[in-house]
């Protein structure tokens, strides 16, 4: 699994919000935090990560994901999904 | 326990020595006793006598840390109400809640220094403030202003208490229409009504460690806070930003009374969190703020006590909540996959009306009645008078009308129904579209806006624009930002060439909201 198709995917479902928020594609970096910079709320990120599971065919633990700190950020993102799916 | 009076301070003081050397706040790396709580307040409490010239509220700004907790308690034995604000608001909205409440004081802890100098820069008059620490460079840039360092004295006595029972405990400020936020006093005499009904009804424990989910900007912490105080029981302080981190708070804090809006536990069950048997800790579950769903009322009892959940209802104006229903393996009312309200608390009055003001049965606009009700919005009669009426029914009897649309069964349980007006509930926090029109419609001037509250999962806030679209949605989105808390801020800006418009010449929010329907 390769990062940069996570990072292709997260982008594509985030689209539309960066639009309304004026943030370039390119603006976001691995630590660039989906939900305390106000682009997601709580509910709207845990759908995205669903999504993220649909599409990669993986089931995130949530019990241990979202105590990291970077559960939230573009770069901890993905790599929970891929470690999730090279497990 | 003695039987509690109906003065905040004097319960609160009894509490305090009553429990001295129980935990009353664990910071989870820190914990503090009732001394503390008490010696830190009492400090604070002197400073806001020796500033205060006038008897208005005192203004609170920091996290929910001990400081902070300690600055309420402060304001209460000063006999003051205290005016809590918000560090994730826009400073914009939080100087406006300051200048609306005449708040000539501000307790300030240490995370707050960011907010504060905003605060300050703003503002027009000068402020004392209370602080948990502050540097000379700070005060020298802020030298109009009037700085003091309040720590924990052992020997203070506890100042006067000269509170009254309908002088105001707590003043609250909650969406409007005209885009500023109306203020809420409650008494002494409106929240001693909730909390002597709460310690009747449930038994709380010195042993019992309660959770605090809800920002002080909320209500529902005031539930918190005091009925653990005056159970002599200890608060747990969540960490910042933990809306993804409920399980370790849970387990690590060993949370036995819970309280939250339903939307935590929707985010909970999103996570496959709610696993039977999961949070055994917890003994008493309450939910208030919104729509409880009745799936996330099941899931939560089975992995917490399967008779311990109940639900609270009721507006700010009503005190925390006003009307509750018991949850458990035999009584599990609801309508339209919605658990029931219940039935008001001992001693609280309701009727529901048409839409012509007139009493009806079975079903209307919810309207309450009785001592856990304010006595009008902070300094605004036409509001007041629009939403405090009385029925030739029940003469000289003074009711609140909710805007609530509920329906009652044949025992007497109430229903929620949805709103009959522009206020919707977003994760529990009220929010009045046409205060988002108002705020959005001043960039330009000219455009109309309507804003409208999509329900479809993930619901959000929708908002159109039509008119001159000179206008751009990062112009829009950067003014929402600027004067709107998060939670107001529309996810989604759809630009029209016309507004459908109804029979009465108004925009048509029904056919707009319609109008989503087709894209998904």
């Amino acid at each position: 699994m390769e990062r940069a198709e996570i990072r292709d995917t997260i982008i594509e479902l985030i689209t539309e919000k960066l639009v309304i928020f004026n943030i370039g594609k390119e603006e976001v970096k691995e630590d660039f935090d989906m939900v305390k910079s106000g682009l997601l709320d709580s509910m709207s990120f845990i759908d995205l990560v669903a999504e993220l599971e649909d599409r990669f065919a993986v089931e995130v633990d949530f019990e241990v994901a979202g105590e990291s700190e970077d559960f939230t950020k573009v770069g901890g993102l993905i790599q929970l999904i891929k470690d999730t799916k090279d497990a | 326990m003695k039987e509690l009076s109906y003065i905040l301070a004097e319960n609160l003081q009894q509490a305090f020595l009553a429990n001295a050397t129980n935990v009353a706040i664990d910071e989870s790396d820190r914990q503090f006793t009732y001394t503390d709580l008490h010696q830190m307040s009492v400090s604070i409490s002197h400073h806001i006598i020796d500033a205060a010239n006038n008897d208005s509220a005192v203004a609170i700004l920091g996290k929910k840390s001990f400081y902070t907790y300690a600055g309420i308690c402060g304001a209460i034995f000063a006999s003051h109400a205290y005016m809590p604000m918000n560090l994730k608001f826009p400073t914009a909205r939080n100087l406006s809640m300051l200048r609306t409440s005449d708040a000539e004081v501000i307790v300030a802890d240490k995370d707050s220094i960011g907010m504060l100098d905003k605060i300050l820069k703003g503002s027009e008059r000068s402020y004392t403030v209370i602080c948990e620490m502050i540097d000379d460079s700070f005060r020298a840039k802020h030298s109009g202003h009037i700085f003091v360092m309040a720590g924990p004295k052992e020997d203070l006595p506890l100042p006067v208490l000269n509170s009254d029972e309908d002088d105001t405990a707590y003043l609250l400020f909650t969406s409007g229409t005209t885009g500023s936020p109306k203020g809420v006093p409650v008494s002494n005499g409106n929240v001693m009504s909730y909390i002597r009904f709460m310690m009747n009804k449930w038994e709380f424990r010195e042993k019992d460690r309660f959770s605090q989910t809800f920002d002080l900007t909320f209500d529902l912490s005031v539930h918190d806070m005091m009925l653990c105080w005056l159970s002599g029981a200890c608060l747990c302080i969540p960490e910042e930003d933990s809306a993804f981190k409920m399980v370790s708070y849970i387990r690590d804090q060993k949370i036995s009374v819970w309280f939250s809006v339903p939307s935590v536990a929707m985010l909970m069950n999103k996570m496959r969190l709610l696993k039977a048997g999961a949070y055994d800790t917890i003994r008493l579950s309450f939910f208030c703020g919104e729509a409880l769903p009745v799936q996330i009322a099941e899931k939560w009892q089975e992995s917490t006590n399967p008779n311990s959940l109940t639900n609270l209802y009721g507006p700010s104006e009503a005190t925390i909540a006003i009307s509750f229903y018991q949850w458990n393996l035999e009584n599990q009312k609801s309508l339209n996959d919605v658990v029931s309200i219940g039935k008001m608390f001992e001693g609280q009055d309701f009727c529901m009306m048409d839409p012509d003001q007139k009493l009806t049965d079975s079903k209307g606009e919810l309207c309450l009645g009785g001592s856990q009700i304010i006595s009008g919005y902070f300094q605004d009669p036409d509001l007041t008078s629009k939403y405090f009426i009385e029925f030739n029914e029940y003469p000289g009897k003074i009711w609140y009308r909710t805007g609530d649309l509920v329906s009652m069964d044949e025992s007497g349980d109430l229903f929620y129904l949805g709103r009959l007006d522009s206020e919707v509930k977003i994760s529990g926090f009220r929010v009045n579209l046409l205060e988002i029109d108002s705020v959005i419609r001043q960039v330009k001037g000219t455009e109309q806006v309507a804003s409208i509250f999509d329900d479809r999962s993930p619901s959000k806030i929708v908002c159109f624009i039509s008119g001159e679209s000179t206008i751009t949605e990062t112009e829009i989105m950067s003014r929402c930002q600027d004067h709107l808390p998060w939670y107001m801020i529309p996810e989604v800006i759809i630009f029209v060439e016309e507004m459908p418009l109804n029979d009465n010449g108004k925009i048509d929010r029904n056919t707009l909201k319609r109008s989503l329907d087709g894209k998904g």
